[in-house]
């Protein structure tokens, strides 16, 4: 009976956890619909959602994405392989053979007294057999440690052309997004024009259908022509918008269609202090890719130099072999004489050489070597020359385009000034109209000017920061 | 009897009454000085800006049939600020003691009128433009209060009112606008003008548009 309860209340126990067990199983079901019902509508509402990035992350996300980073990538993946290989080169390598098959039978009556001459193959027997082969190099005249040495700095190479890769696309990024600004102030300095420009035709024409003395159809003409530029300017300026924000945002593995904006609204003058020519110079030095490329390339180049220059000598090695084997339907014969591929064992250790002697493709290597060699110097002869001159470039470009920020804003304030002075003078009576028309002009074309001017600023930066390399340590 | 006491309640009155009508004038005049004096160059510029924005915030005076009205109420609310006298005077410079009191007479109306106007063509395209009070400097009778219009395309357009102190009311004597001065503006233009061709000349110039205005007005 007591037994008969205990399983009951074992039953009932039983029956309870499945029952708490399934309505905790139920709840945590509807919680997890009901979050993952919450994450689909964040999405969803995400992917509706503007997006709105600002330079640093637009720089950021197109890095992320880009196919030419990438690649480089892969390109350091296979120097890293080769000085895998190359690393490993100096261990033994051994080579195992195993084999398994049917076998003839051979007894020791076939040659014992006397060798039989005539026996019919009979095949009742299977056999197996293993050969190992263990080989040590010893001394390579350097072709392990030079081939070691040309994959390190190959891999050096390769994660200084995705550094290349990087600053390419940093620059492209800047570019593209100070595009979109410069733009957007164009625009909004077209539309300011525009607007005035509006209210004086609708006044233009409000005189003409008044019959007004003082109206003149002629001004209105002119009027609605400066509109006609002002609209083909405006179009053009939407368009480079339209473009430059398609262009970023394809760099940035965004569909054409997503609706994006950047952060900033207006183009603004870089903010940071430029160092002395000097300190660029030392930088490009110290931190320009193509500089580590060349650098470490010359290193990789001679090493394999010396690679080539070792297969003039031969390759010492220490080595070991044993082989056993065994078969079902055959007799084992212990003779030095007589060996059984079927059945036998035995071991050997050895020391040997490895020789190429050829008359003339070994040198040929060497000259190829020493030429790829030659090559790269030349290359950085270039470099040397080039990429300081780019520098200075950037940098000279930066201090006019500086200047010619200071120069643009004294003559847009003036014209802006000239602007409110003739408009006062025409309101007065006192001035006339073709001076505002002038000083309106002169506006537009000076505002304009220190537009670019800003975005000259920008991009000669970004240029100097490209030149020097410098643009990779401030993402770093 | 009855009488002596109602003339005693009448001298009482006779008294009394003067005394506390000028006890109340005075306190009356003292809070009104007050409350003119308590007010900065800043708070003064700024009622006034503020008058004119609820004008043209106004939906009903917004309607065209309004227009007239509208801009009565705005030319009030600026003249209560502006001294057109003084902005004219100023204008004219040399050339204002050279003027008879008739011309004088003739000419700051026709000033006040036609720089009204301007004000005011200016003022009524402004709609969702931010106004900032950045800065007030005060130098005995004169003062300047510093403005600064954020315009819907978040251009910044500066604004300055040099103000003089008239019986304790700061009143707008020139309009700096983006560094440039209405009143030195002027005086060079009519300095020119009067020294090139006459003060006649300059007069009826400036007739000319103030009779292209009114064209313009009544046509609507």
């Amino acid at each position: 009976m007591k037994m008969v309860g205990d399983k009951s209340q074992k039953s009932e126990v039983k029956g309870q956890k499945n029952s708490l067990f399934v309505i905790s199983y139920s709840l945590l079901s509807f919680y997890l619909l009901m979050i993952g019902g919450w994450l689909i509508d964040t999405a969803y509402a995400n992917d509706n959602q503007k997006i709105v990035l600002s330079l640093d992350q637009c720089i950021k996300k197109a890095v992320e994405v880009s196919p030419e980073i990438g690649e480089s990538r892969y390109e350091e993946e296979v120097y890293k392989s080769k000085k895998l290989q190359a690393d490993s080169a100096a261990y033994p390598q051994i080579e195992v053979l195993a084999i398994a098959g049917p076998s003839p039978e051979a007894k020791r009556e076939y040659i014992s007294p006397s060798i039989n001459t005539s026996v019919a193959t009979t095949i009742n027997g299977i056999f197996g057999s293993a050969d190992v082969t263990l080989i040590q190099p010893i001394y390579t005249f350097g072709k392990i440690s030079s081939f070691k040495q040309a994959a390190s700095s190959g891999i050096r190479v390769a994660k200084a052309g995705v550094d290349k890769r990087t600053s390419d696309i940093i620059l492209r990024t800047k570019e593209l997004y100070y595009s979109i600004l410069m733009a957007k102030d164009m625009r909004n300095l077209i539309l300011e024009v525009k607007d005035d420009l509006v209210e004086s035709i609708k006044k233009a024409e409000k005189q003409i259908e008044i019959g007004s003395p003082w109206a003149d159809e002629i001004n209105l003409f002119k009027l609605r022509t400066f509109l006609g530029e002002v609209d083909r300017n405006l179009n053009e300026t939407e368009k480079g918008i339209a473009l430059a924000k398609d262009a970023l945002l394809t760099s940035m593995g965004f569909s054409r269609g997503t609706d994006f904006d950047i952060a900033d609204t207006s183009l603004t003058p870089e903010k940071k202090i430029p160092e002395d020519v000097s300190v660029y110079m030392r930088n490009s030095i110290e931190f320009r890719s193509e500089f580590v490329q060349l650098k470490e390339g010359l290193k990789a180049r001679n090493a394999l130099i010396d690679a080539e220059k070792s297969n003039y000598y031969p390759q010492l090695f220490v080595g070991l072999k044993a082989s056993v084997a065994g078969a079902t339907n055959r007799d084992k014969v212990d003779n030095p004489y007589i060996y059984d591929p079927l059945n036998h064992a035995y071991g050997a250790v050895f020391i040997g050489i490895k020789w190429s002697i050829d008359f003339g493709i070994t040198e040929g290597r060497v000259k190829e070597a020493r030429a790829e060699y030659h090559k790269l110097i030349e290359k950085k002869r270039f470099a040397d020359e080039a990429i300081p001159f780019q520098v200075r470039r950037a940098y000279l470009d930066m201090k006019e385009s500086e200047k010619n920020i200071v120069e643009t804003e004294k003559a847009y304030k003036n014209a802006r000034k000239w602007l409110i002075a003739a408009i006062a003078n025409f309101d007065m009576g006192i001035g006339d109209a073709k001076e505002v028309a002038d000083a309106a002009m002169a506006y537009i074309q000076m505002k304009a000017n220190n537009i670019r001017s800003i975005y000259n600023h920008r991009m000669s930066f970004a240029n100097l920061l490209y030149a020097t390399g410098m643009d990779i340590q401030e993402i770093k | 009897m009855r009488f002596k006491i109602q003339d005693l309640k009448l001298k009482k009155l006779i008294i009394c009454y003067p005394l506390l009508s000028l006890w109340l004038f005075a306190v009356i005049c003292l809070i009104h000085a007050v409350d003119v004096y308590a007010d900065t160059p800043t708070q003064q510029v700024k009622q006034t800006v503020d008058k004119v924005l609820d004008i043209l915030k106004n939906k009903e005076l917004k309607r065209p049939e309004k227009t007239k009205e509208r801009r009565a109420l705005i030319r009030k609310t600026v003249l209560e600020r502006f001294d057109f006298e003084e902005m004219a005077k100023r204008s004219l410079a040399l050339h204002w003691r050279n003027r008879t009191p008739e011309e004088r007479k003739e000419f700051v109306p026709l000033y006040t009128d036609l720089l009204e106007r301007s004000y005011i063509k200016k003022i009524e395209s402004y709609t969702d433009e931010k106004i900032l009070y950045i800065g007030e400097k005060i130098e005995g009778e004169y003062s300047e209060v510093n403005t600064k219009i954020v315009t819907k395309r978040n251009v910044e357009v500066p604004i300055d009112y040099k103000l003089l102190r008239k019986n304790g009311k700061w009143e707008v004597y020139d309009v700096v606008i983006e560094g440039v001065s209405l009143v030195n503006n002027y005086r060079t233009q009519f300095n020119k003008i009067i020294r090139t061709n006459s003060y006649e000349e300059l007069v009826k110039r400036m007739k000319n548009k103030q009779e292209e205005e009114l064209f313009e007005e009544k046509a609507r």
